[in-house]
């Protein structure tokens, strides 16, 4: 574990925007959580009388090109992107743990048999075998989400292998044990502080990936379907209208990047906080 | 060296070994049967007949091992089988549809160097000074920024608004330019930021202490010693963001209308055609892990020190 940066060098040169980052974040999440209370129309309603409209003050972003209300949609959008994004992260945590975990316990064939799972997992890109996959098991979010978990549980099984060989071998594990702490004070106390770190910052730039993988998977038309509000398949169908209303591409997209950005910099400032590096792909 | 060549070389057969395992043991496992999905993809009504018979040709009747056994014979001589929407075999179309990724795919990687050696070099010989502020915002736009939607700006502001290049398709070198920028950007990004820290790295050497203690001209200091030192990490970034350039493109050339690779394969997904979805992801693994290893290869012979050690891999 490397020592963490002098907390005050940190303060001094990247809180405000980590405080924004992070402000956008749960800003974010609120709308994502709240969206049928602040969406002022019905994401999916269709209103051919008031397609590709400019925004008033009943529809604050316009509408799209079947009359539906632009910002609901976008605000609907956030619950897909962030709900399918945590969802990936905390399914790939899970398997990657009890994998990465066993194999690094009981090391011998059983660590054998699972890294070389993961080692031909590794082989292909990521994006492609989640590609192949869909093509495979058929297109759809459900498919999507499935195969971005069987994708991305390998590098935490990785990860959490090296963590428990490394902790397995350390003196204070050991002292703790001869003192007759319980495992479960073992775990608590000395081995999941030093898990925690990484795994937050991994996890914040996760979530990053995994909300541009989605919005891919959508924008070619293999994630979500029509009529489901979603960031990527918004941009998908907006695509056709870039002459006229490029305002339906140009917002899902900003939404898409504002998200990633802030996913990325608080990322980056956890693993300069924390001393971790924060290559995993 | 040779010896390390040859280990490394070999040790590319068993990750090879594996993936296709993977990769067979997902089609048997998928709900989709190839023989209906070949029915449905050729337009011949489904008989329980034709059904079997399909399968029986398929080998889908055989047990796993056998299937693996024959994917693996099948792959190792690049025979993908029978296209079911075209009939015409995998490998032809592939061809067909290679060169124009690969002019793609090669321009972008050339664009992405030329602009990122010398903005990496620059931020990472003045610490904060007004290049590395530019590359580390490029660097966070580029890691964040959805290429399909970066694309679509492209050709909104480019195309539509000032009608400097076309909207999509082939033809020129300007058809050309949209698409290269877009796929090439995020790897400016990567590249830039990855020069500037072994440019970092490479001044705090002993080595360049000690050329300037002998009043070496900074200019050739910079070239000779930290140059040097400084691109064999890039071409270790370069091979590792093969498979992300390879990503790239099945969005670029969906968005930009490239009739490459790519869409072929996304064509193909739509059309649930396996032969295809399966030479696909079988060809991107083994660019991916050649990739790789040449570049393993490449820095043994830049660095011969490395051999000695193993590789990097």
């Amino acid at each position: 574990m490397n020592t963490p940066l002098p907390a005050t060098m940190i303060r001094s040169r990247y809180t405000p925007l980590l405080y924004l980052c992070a402000f956008v974040l749960i800003g974010m999440a609120g709308v994502a959580l709240f969206a049928p209370w602040i969406a002022p129309h019905d994401p999916n309603l269709v209103d051919l009388t008031q397609k590709l409209h400019g925004p008033s003050s009943a529809y604050p972003l316009g509408t799209d090109q079947l009359g539906r209300c632009l910002l609901s949609r976008l605000i609907y959008g956030a619950r897909i992107s962030l709900g399918c994004a945590v969802l990936i992260f905390i399914a790939s945590l899970a398997i990657g743990l009890f994998v990465g975990t066993l194999a690094g316990y009981r090391d011998g064939w059983v660590d054998q048999l699972l890294m070389r799972l993961c080692d031909g997992v590794m082989a292909f890109p990521s994006l492609i075998l989640v590609l192949g996959l869909v093509g495979i098991f058929g297109p759809g979010l459900k498919q999507v989400i499935i195969a971005l978990m069987l994708v991305q549980w390998v590098y935490y099984a990785r990860m959490f292998r090296g963590m428990v060989m490394t902790l397995k071998t350390e003196a204070f594990i050991a002292a703790a044990r001869v003192n007759g702490s319980s495992s479960w004070k073992i775990i608590r106390t000395h081995i999941l502080p030093n898990i925690l770190p990484p795994l937050l910052v991994i996890g914040t730039l996760e979530m990053g990936w995994a909300i541009m993988d989605i919005s891919a998977m959508s924008f070619l038309g293999l994630g979500v379907q029509s009529p489901t509000a979603e960031w990527g398949a918004m941009i998908h169908e907006g695509k056709s209208y870039i002459r006229t209303n490029p305002e339906l591409m140009i917002y899902p997209g900003l939404a898409i990047m504002l998200v990633i950005i802030s996913f990325n910099l608080v990322g980056e400032q956890l693993a300069e906080r924390f001393g971790v590096s924060k290559t995993m792909k | 060296m040779g010896v390390f060549l040859v280990k490394r070389i070999l040790s590319v057969i068993p990750i090879l070994l594996l993936a296709v395992l993977i990769l067979t043991g997902l089609i048997h496992l998928s709900p989709v049967d190839p023989a209906q999905a070949y029915l449905s993809a050729a337009h011949i009504q489904p008989t329980d007949e034709l059904l079997a018979a399909k399968r029986a040709e398929f080998g889908l009747d055989q047990p796993f091992y056998q299937q693996y056994f024959d994917a693996v014979i099948r792959l190792a001589q690049l025979d993908f089988g029978t296209s079911y929407l075209s009939g015409k075999p995998v490998l032809e179309d592939v061809l067909l549809r290679l060169p124009p990724t690969v002019e793609l795919a090669v321009t972008s990687l050339l664009l992405a160097l030329v602009i990122s050696i010398p903005l990496g070099f620059l931020a990472g010989i003045k610490k904060n000074g007004f290049f590395d502020h530019l590359s580390r915002a490029i660097a966070f736009i580029g890691a964040s920024i959805p290429s399909f939607w970066l694309g679509y700006l492209f050709i909104f502001f480019f195309a539509v608004k000032l009608d400097w290049f076309p909207v999509g398709g082939t033809g020129s070198v300007m058809h050309l330019i949209l698409p290269a920028l877009t796929l090439a950007f995020p790897l400016i990004a990567l590249y830039t930021r990855l020069l500037r820290g072994s440019v970092i790295e490479a001044l705090n050497e002993p080595y360049v202490l000690f050329a300037r203690t002998r009043g070496l001209k900074e200019g050739r200091i910079l070239g000779k010693h930290v140059l040097r030192m400084a691109i064999p990490p890039m071409i270790t970034g370069l091979g590792m963001n093969l498979g992300k350039l390879l990503t790239g493109t099945i969005i670029v050339e969906t968005v930009f209308s490239w009739p490459g690779f790519g869409r072929y394969f996304i064509e193909a997904i739509f059309d649930r055609d396996m032969p295809v979805i399966q030479g696909y992801v079988f060809l991107a693994a083994l660019v991916f892990i050649g990739s790789s290893l040449l570049v393993d290869i490449i820095q043994a012979v830049i660095d011969p020190r490395l051999a000695k050690k193993g590789g990097t891999v």
